[in-house]
Order: C-alpha cells, then structure tokens, then sequence
C-alpha cells in the first residue's frame, strides 16, 4: 500500500508534534510540516498535502484564507481543521470554505482515528 | 526562574496552551454577547512587579480587575480592558439600548463578567490542561494607582497579551497572571512533565 502525503500545519511546535503523535499508522503518512498558510499552501503545490491538518490563528497567512485559496483552486485534498477557535460560527465557515471536519484543541487520538475511518482514508 | 531561561519548547507549549484556554473563553463571550468574536494570535511575556506597575497604562483608557487564585500555587489574575467599547459591551451583556442610560454600575458588571470569563480562561485553563489544582475567588474592579501591585508578595508575573474584535465593538484585553513566591517554577515543572 503507498504512502499519503500529509501536511500539518501550525504555528505552534507543540501542537503540530500533538497531530503527528496523534495520526494512526494505519494512514502510512508521507509527513510534512507547516508553520503557517504560506507553507502550507507551498506544500500543496508541491503534492505534499493531500491530507492536511490545518489550524486557523497563524501569522502570515490563516486557515480561513488558506482553505479560500484551496478553494480557488478547485483542490481535491482532505483538509481537517483543528482550531482553539471553537466559536460555531467558526466552524461554520470552515465547512462552507471546504473542510471535511472541524476538530477542536487539544486534539483527541482516538476521535481522528474514528473520522479518519468514516472518510475512507484508512 | 525568569521568562527569559525559559527554553523555545517552554514558551511555545505555554503559549499555545493559553491559546486553547483564550479560545474557550472567544467561544463563551460570543455566546453571551450573540456575536462573532475575533481572537488575535496571543503574545505571552512576563514582568517582575516593578515592571509591571511601569506597563499599567492611563487610568481614563483602561478598566481593571483584580482575583485571587489559590491551590498548587498562589497569586491573582489581572486583567486590563480598554474602556473604548466597554458601554456597547455592558449593552450587548445587559441588553440594553443606550437611550435606556447605561450607567457605572452596568458598566461595571459587564466587566466583571467579562473578566472572570478571561481570568478563568487563562489560569483555570492553563491548570486544567497541565493538571494543577487552582481555585479562584470572584474578581473585583481594581485600581493600579490607588494600590500598587506588592512587590514583596507577588514575585513573576505571566502577561497575556491578547485582543477580541466583537463585531459591535472591539476591545483590547491584557490578562495577567502574578505568581506569589515559587508559583511559577510550579507551572514550569508542569510544563516539563507535559512536554
């Protein structure tokens, strides 16, 4: 079976080593890092993202305006959300900008295996 | 131990965790006031107490609110909000229109509810995730002039840097976090043992 590619992005160290430790090892990820939207953007460009990871509150360039740029560009990668913001109407914007889930921090393993599974990426 | 000793890892992982805990409180303040809150990206410093009363700004442009906290360690919560948007805050709290004259004590209120919603965001959210025991008392409108912070009492403060655009109003909060003695190699150690 091959790899994915993965890209997790976020400002903070911390909370990106909490994604990596938290993705199941069934998904096989080919995993890459981000540390805001200008990266991760680049990273998807260079095929690194067809999973990404993706926080909102980010220097340089944020979720939301990533997910618009993804969406601009009619992207067919599996973008999860997972934002401190857990306002609904947050929430609410990411689903209309693209995302599959939104998950909210501190990230829970055993929740992303479960949505990784009803998405049918493992 | 002062913020400067702190490693790279210390100071992301204390900023983030202050992150998730500001967010929850976003989420609280937008339910109460029914609008959509915009949180800026935290900057966490600290100060000795000296320091501290140099950074207390113009009494006319800030209200403050003091709390004490006790538990694993001790001290209190300060929190600065500007008081630009503070009367259409207390009307959207209150629910009450400004030709209905939205006095001091509305006013006043608003700001304590809205700073126990900070204070216990950051401190009580920051111990929860690195699992210390704290308990808080109700805050009260504070002063910086007429009572300076004690420099024999409280010896590092932790300052949260943090803005909220409502989308009536906005305003600026600071929530300050003054450690009493060794209160803050305590979350230090707390941070160690959860990185």
């Amino acid at each position: 079976m091959s790899s994915i590619s993965v890209t997790v992005c976020d400002d903070s160290k911390m909370s990106r080593k909490a994604v990596i430790r938290a993705i199941p090892p069934e998904l096989q990820a080919d995993l890459h890092e981000a540390t805001n939207g200008k990266e991760a953007i680049q990273n998807f460009s260079e095929g690194k993202a067809d999973v990404m990871f993706l926080d909102l509150t980010m220097p340089e360039m944020d979720g939301f305006e990533v997910l618009a740029e993804l969406k601009r560009q009619a992207a067919r990668n599996f973008v999860f959300v997972i934002s401190a913001d857990i306002q609904p109407a947050s929430q609410q914007k990411v689903m209309e900008l693209g995302a599959v889930k939104f998950l909210k921090k501190p990230l829970d393993a055993e929740s992303l295996k479960v949505l990784l599974h009803e998405v049918g990426i493992i | 131990m002062n913020y400067d000793e702190l490693t790279a890892d210390h100071k992301d992982s204390l900023k983030e965790l202050l992150n998730i805990s500001m967010g929850r409180a976003a989420c609280k303040l937008a339910t109460m006031l029914s609008n959509e809150v915009t949180l800026t990206i935290p900057a966490v410093d600290m100060a000795s107490p000296e320091e501290l009363m140099k950074m207390f700004g113009d009494a006319t442009q800030y209200y403050y609110t003091r709390q004490p906290f006790f538990g694993s360690m001790s001290g209190e919560v300060i929190t600065q909000l500007t008081k630009k948007g503070g009367k259409t805050i207390a009307g959207n709290l209150l629910d009450l229109a400004e030709e209905d004259g939205i006095d001091t004590v509305d006013i006043n209120c608003s700001i304590l509810e809205v700073s126990n919603i900070l204070s216990g965001a950051s401190l009580r959210g920051l111990c929860e995730q690195i699992e210390l025991d704290t308990r808080t008392q109700p805050p009260v409108m504070y002063s910086p002039e007429d009572h300076p912070i004690p420099s024999d009492k409280w010896s590092q403060a932790i300052i949260l840097h943090v803005s909220f655009l409502v989308e009536s109003a906005s305003f600026e909060t600071k929530t300050i976090i003054c450690f009493a003695e060794d209160g803050f190699n305590v979350v230090v150690h707390a941070l160690d043992e959860f990185i």
